[in-house]
């Protein structure tokens, strides 16, 4: 399939493809979702692994027909089209890979209707007066919207609930629906945003305990998604157990619909791998009483921790090594997977390094050999050593990695000194500063303030034939006879002395 | 005549020595109002009988050689056809009296001083062969009066354009090198702590140098920036980056109330070039000068600001293009030969980055990748080995096709550059000196502070205020010794 009129296509431009069996088998990893993350992973399974793409294809098509029958005929076409396109690019011969228009058309007509008739039901609502059914008018609008994929009129939708809203609970609810939203559009910074109102809303504290897993989740996944993974496994590390029994809030199951208790599992132990110390690690990740049930749900992952708490770094980075087809599979972790392993890695190194002074490249190429990516040793030691904080020297003739040692004596009385230095100078310019401001030389702010500088800079010789203007002024222009001065003093510098 | 002739030598008496301050005050100020009350065409007269100033002497007669030499220097004004025998003949007297008069007599000249350092500044541009002279007698003027330098005068002005129209950057740093420490006040205030006469011992210049005085001419905010900038070019001419530096901050520092003038500008655009070439990277400006400015001076500076960026990635190819599309600019603003001096300092510091990632790497890989010559390279390392500037080693290897190594040190302790303790140990006591030095500068600041007008408003506001906690907190007074007294009682007191 790699060969295919769709991969090729991907190669050429650059994008990911994973050509390895990941091990996860599709149809029990994908039944663990609804609606659209189902789909949106689909394409991104199919998008990116020639060997799952076909089944991926057809799971996504079949997917969105039959939401159409149980959303009374309405679908979101567009989505359609792009996936029955892109897998005639890959078999043009599968029964699955031609447009169903009379069904398109067909759908796309009572999608238009339906739509007519909430918003005509809304304004009746509205001419009733009644806030409550104004809101659930809005809210159904909304959600209609949301099923034929048109998100910006949802967007609208749900914010115009806000009005209407009477109790904390609505307004919990719909800020559940903008976040879900949020999450579908891929608007990162309105997620966290939303996890802020959130918390600032006067709630029971049994909907507290229900709400607050889902909003670190998602604000967990927006960190993830914007590369900031310490804060990323500081959210996740903060999801209660209670996330593993779904349960629907607004309508929506999050843990269905927007991220499993798995993927929690796996994000937050992968960025927590990733940014967190070894003492971190014990303290938040593997003794977190509340997160350890998620954690169990992938315990490869806990066992990757374990092995580097246990200093077994080897048998760590083999773990992730082996799962990496699936996690470059995942919609969210793809992206980022690769970065995250890398920086697990390089704290790998660093801590084996711990313990020399001075090792061989060839014995590290040993002890940690390269499995992903094509990167020589030189070039990520250096990196290590610039980004990661490895606190070493390269040796490039005899390929060896060096622990400085410095005196610590001198090291002390050079920094002393050149604090002393730096306080010098800073004691000087406020002397300075107070000597001047003592004797009554400040420089005034004119209204012609403005136009000194401007006129400065355009030209010298015109503000000298000014000098005998307003007393306001003459400083400003003082400025500029002695500038234009010094100007030629420095030209003079620059063409004679150098 | 010969009466005027015998008068001019009256002063100083025989047992000046033994005269108390407020005595020689007296007689100095009543001998200085006799000659002034003669009319410069009588003494003109007499000066022309006889050639007074063969007589007296510029060490012991100090103001009366003064008035002589003015009384000459103005006749040139009225004379129509100059002779050059004589001018020349007025300057070598003028730079006789500037090495030569009495410091503590000078400090009773009203404006004479200043007239004839500004006089030969004016005089001696066009005379090439005088230019090392007269240098010397103004610099030797300015610390003659002032030893300690501290105050900044309209003759430390005239000295430095001197110094920059005739190139002798070497000579400014006499004056250069001392810690400007206060100004002469444009207000009226009583700051000389050392008594009211002129001639007791100052422990602080600026209560004997002030405007009411006429040593100086009346500065502002703009001539105080203009003496910080030719400072700094001084300093740049000669390649003391660091002092330039210092000097250009002093221009930045300065207070204003938003808005800066067009030498901050200048000083900024300098101050940023500078602090590449120093630091390899600009460190934050608002640090420096108050925000509002430091906004609009970055406004006025985007060129530079972008120059400095580039710089501190050490894009070389990227430096050179930005370079050559700004010449217009860095040409209009005086600042081309800076500019260039960055292309050339940019090495520097990629080699310096190199050691915090390498301790060791074939000199060919550094030629490859500063793209320069192999022998250049070596050429350039060993350069800054020997300045100091890295702490590195060059070995050459023996062998067919084994290049030399470049091996730096990461411990200070050991390679070429190596300090031992007792050199970094007495590098710390010269420099507990000068912060205690510096110490001195701002008691004496305070004690100016102190004394001003507006302290002891909003110190008795203050009294006022929390009588019942008294001025405990009082900055200032914490070294009065009667305060200590009082303290002391109160103690008592209570026990």
């Amino acid at each position: 399939m790699a060969d295919s009129v769709l991969f090729q296509g991907l190669i050429a431009s650059g994008d990911r493809v994973v050509k390895e069996l990941p091990k996860m088998d599709l149809e029990s990893y994908i039944s663990n979702y609804d609606g659209y993350t189902k789909l949106m992973r689909l394409q991104c399974i199919a998008m990116t692994s020639p060997l799952l793409s076909k089944e991926a294809f057809r799971i996504a098509i079949t997917q969105i027909k039959e939401s159409a029958t149980k959303n009374g005929g309405c679908s979101d076409v567009t989505f359609y089209q792009t996936l029955v396109e892109a897998l005639e690019k890959l078999s043009p011969s599968d029964p699955l890979a031609y447009l169903d228009t009379d069904w398109m058309e067909q759908v796309t007509a009572k999608s238009a209707r339906k739509t007519d008739i909430l918003e005509k039901e809304l304004k009746t609502y509205k001419n009733n007066l009644i806030k409550e059914s104004i809101r659930m008018g809005t809210e159904d609008l909304g959600n209609h919207f949301i099923t034929i994929g048109n998100f910006g009129d949802a967007y609208r939708s749900y914010n115009r609930m806000r009005e209407h809203c009477t109790t904390s609970k609505q307004i919990a609810q719909m800020t559940f629906k903008l976040l879900y939203l949020s999450t579908l559009q891929r608007n990162w910074g309105a997620t966290q945003s939303y996890q802020l109102k959130m918390s600032a809303l006067q709630l029971p504290d049994k909907d507290r305990a229900e709400y607050d897993p889902i909003m670190e989740a998602c604000s967990g996944l927006a960190h993830l998604s914007q590369g900031q993974y310490r804060e990323a496994a500081i959210a996740f590390l903060k999801v209660d157990q209670s996330y593993t029994t779904p349960i629907k809030q607004a309508g929506i199951t999050f843990q269905r619909e927007v991220i499993s208790p798995n993927d929690v599992a796996v994000y937050g132990g992968l960025c927590a791998l990733a940014k967190m110390d070894r003492e971190e690690l014990q303290r938040r990740v593997l003794d977190n009483s509340s997160f350890r049930p998620l954690l169990e749900l992938e315990p490869h992952i806990r066992r990757a921790i374990s092995m580097f708490c246990a200093s077994k770094y080897t048998g760590c980075l083999e773990i992730l090594e082996s799962y990496q087809a699936d996690y470059l599979l995942d919609l969210y972790l793809q992206d980022h997977f690769l970065n995250l392993y890398k920086a697990v890695r390089a704290k790998c190194i660093i801590q084996w390094f711990s313990a020399f002074s001075v090792v061989t490249w060839s014995e590290i190429e040993k002890a940690f050999p390269q499995k992903l990516e094509g990167m020589s040793i030189e070039d990520e030691l250096k990196k290590m050593i610039m980004e990661d904080g490895l606190d070493a020297r390269l040796d490039l003739v005899d390929k060896l990695l060096i622990c400085p040692t410095p005196d610590l004596r001198i090291t002390t009385i050079e920094s002393s000194l050149t604090t002393a230095r730096d306080i010098e100078r800073k004691m000087r310019l406020k002397l300075h500063r107070i000597n001047m401001q003592a004797a009554g030389f400040v420089v005034k702010s004119s209204n012609s303030g403005g136009n000194n500088i401007s006129g400065l800079l355009l030209d010298d010789a015109e503000s000298k034939g000014n000098s005998g203007g307003g007393p306001l002024s003459v400083m400003g222009l003082r400025g500029a006879n002695t500038g234009g001065k010094v100007k030629r003093g420095s030209s003079g510098l620059g063409f004679g002395g150098f | 005549m010969a009466e005027i002739a015998s008068h001019l030598l009256d002063f100083p008496p025989a047992n000046a020595d033994r005269l108390s301050p407020e005595e020689y005050d007296k007689r100095i100020k009543t001998f200085y109002t006799s000659l002034a009350n003669i009319s410069p065409s009588k003494l003109a007269a007499v000066d022309g009988d006889r050639d007074l100033l063969e007589v007296i002497d510029p060490t012991t007669n100090t103001i009366s050689y003064a008035f002589v030499l003015r009384s000459r220097i103005e006749s040139q004004y009225t004379i129509k056809n100059k002779s050059t025998q004589v001018e020349n003949a007025i300057v070598q007297k003028a730079i006789l009296f500037l090495n030569n008069f009495d410091p503590l007599q000078a400090r009773y000249l009203r404006d004479q001083l200043k007239l004839f350092a500004e006089w030969l500044c004016k005089q001696v541009k066009s005379r090439a062969n005088l230019h090392q002279h007269a240098v010397a007698a103004v610099r030797s003027s300015i610390l003659r009066l002032d030893p300690s330098g501290g105050t900044l005068t309209s003759s430390h002005h005239h000295f430095l354009d001197l110094c920059l129209a005739t190139r002798s950057f070497r000579a400014a740093l006499p004056v250069l090198d001392r810690v400007v420490y206060s100004f002469p006040a444009n207000k009226a205030t009583t700051t000389n702590i050392d008594g009211r006469f002129a001639c007791s011992d100052h422990t602080d210049s600026s209560s004997f140098i002030t405007e009411s005085s006429g040593l100086t001419t009346r500065l502002d905010a703009s001539d105080v920036h203009e003496y910080y900038l030719m400072g700094a070019m001084i300093y740049i001419g000669l390649r003391q980056w660091k002092d330039a530096l210092l000097y250009l901050e002093c221009v930045l520092a300065s207070p204003t109330s938003g808005q800066p003038t067009g030498l901050m500008v200048e000083a900024y655009q300098k101050w940023v070039l500078v602090e590449c070439i120093v630091n390899g990277r600009v460190a934050d400006a608002s640090k420096i000068m108050n925000q509002a400015t430091s906004k609009v001076v970055k406004g006025c500076s985007k060129a530079y600001d972008s120059l400095a960026q580039i710089f501190a990635r050490q894009e070389t190819r990227h430096l050179r293009a930005e370079i050559s599309a700004g010449t217009s600019i860095w040409f209009e603003d005086g600042n081309s030969g800076l500019v260039q001096e960055l292309v050339t300092s940019m090495p520097r510091f990629s080699v310096i980055n190199m050691q915090k990632v390498y301790s060791a790497l074939p000199l060919s890989t550094v030629a490859e990748w500063l793209e320069q010559a192999l022998d250049q390279t070596h050429a350039f390392i060993e350069n800054l080995i020997v300045t100091g500037a890295l702490n590195a080693s060059i070995e050459l290897r023996n062998g067919p096709d084994q290049g030399a190594v470049l091996r730096f040190y990461s411990n200070r302790g050991s390679g070429p550059n190596s300090k031992s303790e007792q050199e970094l140990t007495a590098n710390l006591v010269e420099q507990t000196r000068r912060t205690n030095e510096m110490m001195g500068h701002v008691k004496l600041a305070d004690r100016r502070l102190v004394l001003t007008k507006e302290y002891i408003d909003g110190l008795r506001k203050r009294m006022r205020s929390k009588e019942e906690d008294g001025p405990a907190n009082m900055d200032g007074l914490e070294n009065n010794p009667e305060w200590s007294a009082y303290q002391d009682e109160d103690i008592m007191i209570d026990a």
